[in-house]
């Protein structure tokens, strides 16, 4: 099972300190909500698609289009019919589209796009253990960080249990084996078994983790186990000076808008 | 060797607790996906993990696992703008049904069908009903914030959905590990 989104490679923004990616994402929500005009929405999304070409791929880009794309389709045709303001363009009995219906859908369909392929970005160029680094460095309590970094761990291990137990389940059921294909209600009813089994081996595995945890001094009061730190003062205030240059050009909507 | 009996209450404990359920609630959401013929769309049992956490774990891990689980699930599927929001409406609807039940519990609102079922069946269904309105109706007015209520609307059903597997099934997964391993009593937190 594959537990990041990550693709590695070596572009501008997999090299960009994380702690500086994290503010620049915030930026970018906080541009992508201020009130302005759609074409500056539009203009993010695209950069915002650019820079996730050049840093993930054909693959980068593809991936998260495909998945939000339905809901796009389904805002450009529902919103125009609540947005009743601006130009009559088109209609057709109740039916009536207007200038602003039209508007409206578009900033939406922008600022979605540009949110989606930003923490696309995010998530592709940043690696999820230097993810928590970042979270500890921006105070994230130690517990807190200890308990992400065991789920990663333990996702694997937990989906591979699901399928040993899938399919020890199947073996067992000859209408399954012929792939006859069942109904909703059939399908839950059969996977109370599975999620029985899974979950009670699950809880399990809960005392001898916690057992390895005291073994490394989780418990007691002279803590032993640390995080690594990330790298140093200089190395961050380079980054941070490459990061307040992208947050300047980010900003141009709100400066113009301001002016 | 004795085998040291683990409750709840080392700190150790509560982190491994917490580690394992997160990453069950995220593979509940990642890998089963149970198709739904009309809509050719799927429903995943995120719900059922966070309601299983909820009524078998208590508040403080549903709201740490069903938060978690859920939003590291969507980073993971692509979905990551989406993972705040899951963070914040699942951890908080785990609090809600975990505090719930707690409450249901201690004051006995009806008496217990088994010897293994914490459960009452009065705390489970206002439990179920207050889970199930605050995740429809918090995901609904993020929708409606970030694509527009109308195709936000069009979510609610689905949701509905979602969260009747999830309360149904994640009741009866409940009761089925009180009983087949009780010591998961002594795991509430």
């Amino acid at each position: 099972m594959t537990t990041s989104p990550y693709i590695s490679g070596d572009s501008m923004l997999h090299r960009l300190d994380p702690r500086v990616k994290v503010v620049l994402l915030l930026e970018i929500c906080v541009i992508l909500f201020w009130p302005t005009e759609v074409v500056w929405y539009a203009a993010a999304a695209g950069l915002m698609a650019l820079l996730l070409l050049i840093s993930g791929g054909r693959r980068g880009l593809a991936s998260p289009l495909k998945a939000i794309f339905p809901l796009l389709v389904l805002v450009l045709v529902l919103t125009p019919l609540f947005h009743t303001g601006g130009e009559l363009l088109f209609a057709a009995g109740p039916i009536r589209i207007t200038s602003g219906g039209v508007h409206e859908a578009l900033l939406l369909i922008s600022r979605f796009t540009g949110l989606t392929l930003a923490f696309a970005l995010f998530f592709v160029t940043t690696p999820m253990r230097t993810l928590i680094l970042t979270l500890r460095w921006y105070r994230l309590p130690f517990r807190a960080a200890l308990v992400i970094t065991l789920s990663f761990r333990y996702i694997p291990t937990i989906g591979r249990l699901l399928q040993h137990v899938r399919d020890a389940h199947r073996l067992r059921d000859p209408m399954a084996m012929r792939g006859v294909r069942r109904g909703f209600a059939s399908r839950l009813r059969d996977l109370q078994p599975v999620l029985t089994s899974v979950v009670i081996a699950s809880i399990k595995l809960i005392p001898a983790l916690a057992m390895s945890l005291e073994h490394r001094g989780i418990s007691s009061p002279h803590q032993r186990s640390s995080y690594h730190r990330l790298a140093g003062r200089w190395e961050l205030l380079k980054h941070v000076c490459w990061g307040l240059a992208a947050a300047a050009v980010l900003a141009l909507p709100i400066w113009v808008r301001c002016i | 060797m004795e085998e040291k009996q683990y409750g709840s209450s080392t700190i150790a404990m509560k982190i491994a607790m917490a580690a394992v359920l997160t990453a069950v609630t995220a593979v509940f959401t990642l890998a089963v996906r149970i198709p739904i013929a009309p809509t050719r769309g799927y429903i995943n049992l995120s719900d059922v993990a966070i309601y299983f956490t909820a009524f078998t774990f208590g508040p403080v891990t549903a709201l740490i696992a069903g938060g978690l689980g859920t939003a590291i699930a969507d980073i993971i599927a692509g979905y990551a703008q989406w993972a705040p929001i899951s963070l914040v409406i699942n951890a908080v609807r785990g609090l809600a049904v975990g505090l719930i039940i707690r409450w249901a519990v201690r004051n006995k609102t009806v008496s217990v069908p088994g010897p293994y079922d914490p459960l009452t069946v009065n705390g489970v269904a206002i439990a179920s009903l207050v889970g199930m309105v605050i995740m429809v109706g918090l995901y609904f007015l993020a929708g409606g914030i970030m694509v527009g209520f109308p195709a936000a609307a069009v979510e609610i059903p689905g949701n509905i959905v979602q969260n009747v597997v999830g309360i149904s099934v994640g009741t009866l997964l409940s009761v089925s590990v009180f009983r087949a391993y009780p010591p998961v009593r002594r795991l509430s937190w």
